[in-house]
């Protein structure tokens, strides 16, 4: 069952989430007065005892609230999915569970649905220091360059997304993030929403090594899902065709100056750094081949596109 | 609109087509009432940005033969195809181009061929109307080439007007950009295939989607096709074919270095000992990617010994021992 004017809102809940009760109230406040009818689902990503009691009292009171605990922390992906399987709105919002823009700046969003497919919001203007808004622009460069796909602020979590969407997009790991490029590349239009950015917005920000680490290896995934997900050997076979070319160039060098008589092979470690380039080069090759092998024998559960519409 | 029993389908992807769609559409109607079987057209908008999707749609609205597919966005020519082919109701499947190169006057003579007992029938544009250096000889290249790998010499491979036992096309996986490879990747069920000559005319309107930039795409795409069609239900023996190389370069200069050592007493060389060790590993890797092959393909749900059915028949004829007098 969905309703055409009901709105979900899906709050994954994992960290700073010290505000989240009154933050549920001034996103409901926000948005009922934009005469939406509301139900609001907060999914609790691992142990949240006393918040838990809180969102319970706050259900009682005021009801339209589902509270979903995940029996340990699963991550924002699955967070959201398990959000999404229980929305019946015809929209579904996604919200952090600390405020990154005003309550009051939602309607915005929500306006440009239902006749765009995804609304995302910008945090505009930003008012972090330089070092974050750095961080911001060059992750969000990264992206874009990689995928082709201009977002100006991905790490926005706030996002109004039409139904439908929904059911063509899958969700997992750290791909969340990365929402508004998977729904483009399945069809659909996103636009970016200037927002008012909170004040609760900018707190901590240098963030540990390992979350650096892994923001780029979600590059690569995202660009390997954007752009090889269905020719492997296209995206090895690129790596493989440089580390083998620089390695084969390096071997045949160093044997035409053996045979013109001018070094001995035996002196030259070079050679091996040769041999190291080439083999590297041909085990990538051997990989994209193991995966082309995969997606042939997955072939029947492949289907490429996504039909908006047939006439007769 | 419900199709009991269609004769014909004919699935056209279009790209930013919107001048040649009606054209296309005149003339398959011609070419397609004369083969006195029921036929259906399946234009399918490969997200363009034009009004192609408005153009078909009003065609479809008039003409109940035709349907009109919208994709979400451009997904490329073997998607358009191969949701054309999925949503093809006929016992035969004509594919072609909506750029009126090919020409639907030829498509009676592929149905000719079928019914003589081909499965596939691909069209051979023998007087094609491209550009000599940037379409032509590439192309030749890479036909030959085709040829040489799969085992499937093909003039032209390139050639989208083609026309298949729906059965057979149905079972072929279609994805990335594997049209081009149809009829290698339908050799593996054993299919007959058929070439005929057709007309080629140059284009009316719109521009050339292809370029030069394609041959390095094209030869990735011959590795995977030499991989699939002749190994991928045994892929151990593929792997190990090219490992072979690897371990007898690796294996000799490890030899080569012992005997430098042994027999002629010269220094042991820890360069020529090491690039054999490295190459012999190269050797082993592959074999072991071969064992992790056979383990995919185990697991997979593409079975390559069950497409004999499509094609396999029975020959003379058989009376069972209790019908025996």
């Amino acid at each position: 069952m969905t309703s055409s004017n009901l709105v979900s809102v899906v709050i994954p809940v994992s960290e700073r989430v010290e505000d989240l009760p009154s933050l549920v109230h001034r996103y409901r406040e926000a948005l009922e007065g934009d005469g939406k009818q509301v139900e609001i689902i907060c999914v609790l990503d691992g142990s949240f005892k006393a918040l838990s009691a809180e969102l319970q009292d706050i259900q009682k009171e005021r009801g339209n609230l589902k509270i979903v605990q995940l029996a340990r922390h699963f991550g924002e992906a699955t967070a959201l999915r398990a959000g999404f399987d229980l929305a019946k709105g015809d929209i579904v919002m996604t919200l952090p569970a600390y405020e990154q823009v005003t309550a009051d700046s939602l309607p915005v969003l929500l306006s440009a649905l239902p006749d765009k497919p995804m609304a995302i919001g910008v945090r505009s203007p930003r008012q972090d220091g330089w070092l974050n808004k750095l961080q911001a622009r060059v992750f969000n460069g990264l992206v874009s360059a990689f995928t082709g796909e201009k977002f100006r602020d991905l790490g926005c979590g706030v996002r109004a997304i039409r139904r439908d969407v929904l059911e063509h997009i899958q969700l997992y790991g750290d791909l969340h993030r990365f929402l508004p490029i998977l729904a483009s590349r399945a069809g659909f239009g996103v636009v970016e929403m200037e927002l008012q950015q909170s004040s609760q917005d900018h707190r901590r920000r240098l963030y540990s090594v390992g979350i650096y680490v892994r923001r780029m290896l979600d590059l690569l995934t995202v660009l390997f899902l954007v752009k090889f997900t269905k020719k492997p050997l296209r995206f090895f076979g690129l790596l493989g065709t440089g580390f083998s070319a620089f390695g084969g160039l390096v071997l045949s060098y160093l044997i035409v100056e053996r045979l013109l008589g001018l070094t001995t092979l035996s002196e030259r470690p070079a050679f091996l750094l040769g041999a190291i380039m080439l083999v590297l080069g041909i085990q990538l090759f051997a990989i994209g081949l193991l995966g082309e092998l995969i997606i042939f024998t997955h072939a029947k559960e492949i289907k490429e596109y996504s039909i908006e519409e047939i006439t007769n | 609109m419900i199709h009991s029993e269609v004769g014909v389908s004919v699935a056209i992807p279009l790209f930013n087509e919107e001048e040649s769609a009606p054209v296309l559409h005149e003339q398959l109607k011609e070419a397609l009432e004369s083969l006195g079987e029921t036929y259906e057209i399946i234009f399918v908008d490969d997200g363009s940005s034009d009004s192609t999707y408005e153009t078909i749609s009003e065609i479809a609205k008039k003409d109940s033969t035709v349907r009109a597919v919208k994709f979400r966005r451009n997904y490329g020519q073997t998607p358009a195809m191969a949701a054309g082919i999925d949503l093809s109701a006929g016992r035969i499947i004509v594919t072609m181009d909506g750029d009126l190169q090919n020409d639907p006057k030829d498509i009676p003579n592929f149905i000719e061929k079928i019914a003589e007992g081909y499965d596939i029938v691909v069209g051979w544009r023998h007087n094609r109307q491209d550009k000599l250096i940037t379409r032509k000889i590439p192309s030749r290249m890479a036909n030959w080439l085709i040829g040489k790998v799969t085992g499937v010499p093909i003039r032209d491979n390139g050639c989208s007007l083609k026309a298949y036992r729906a059965s057979l096309i149905k079972s072929v996986p279609l994805y990335s950009e594997m049209h081009r490879f149809i009829p290698a990747m339908a050799s593996i069920t054993g299919a007959k295939v058929a070439e005929i000559k057709v007309t080629h005319h140059a284009r009316r309107f719109g521009v050339s989607k292809y370029g030069l930039s394609r041959i390095y795409k094209v030869l990735l795409d011959l590795l995977v096709i030499k991989t699939l069609v002749a190994f991928s239900s045994r892929p151990l023996t593929w792997f190990a074919i090219l490992a072979a190389p690897a371990l007898v370069a690796g294996i000799s200069a490890i030899w080569f270095s012992l005997y430098q050592v042994i027999v002629l007493g010269n220094p042991f060389s820890a360069v020529i000992a090491g690039t054999g060790l490295m190459f012999s590993a190269l050797g082993g890797f592959m074999i072991f990617a071969g064992v992790f092959a056979e383990l995919v393909y185990k697991t997979g749900d593409m079975r390559i010994e069950s497409l004999f059915s499509l094609t396999a028949t029975t020959v003379g004829e058989y009376s069972s021992p209790g019908a025996r007098r």
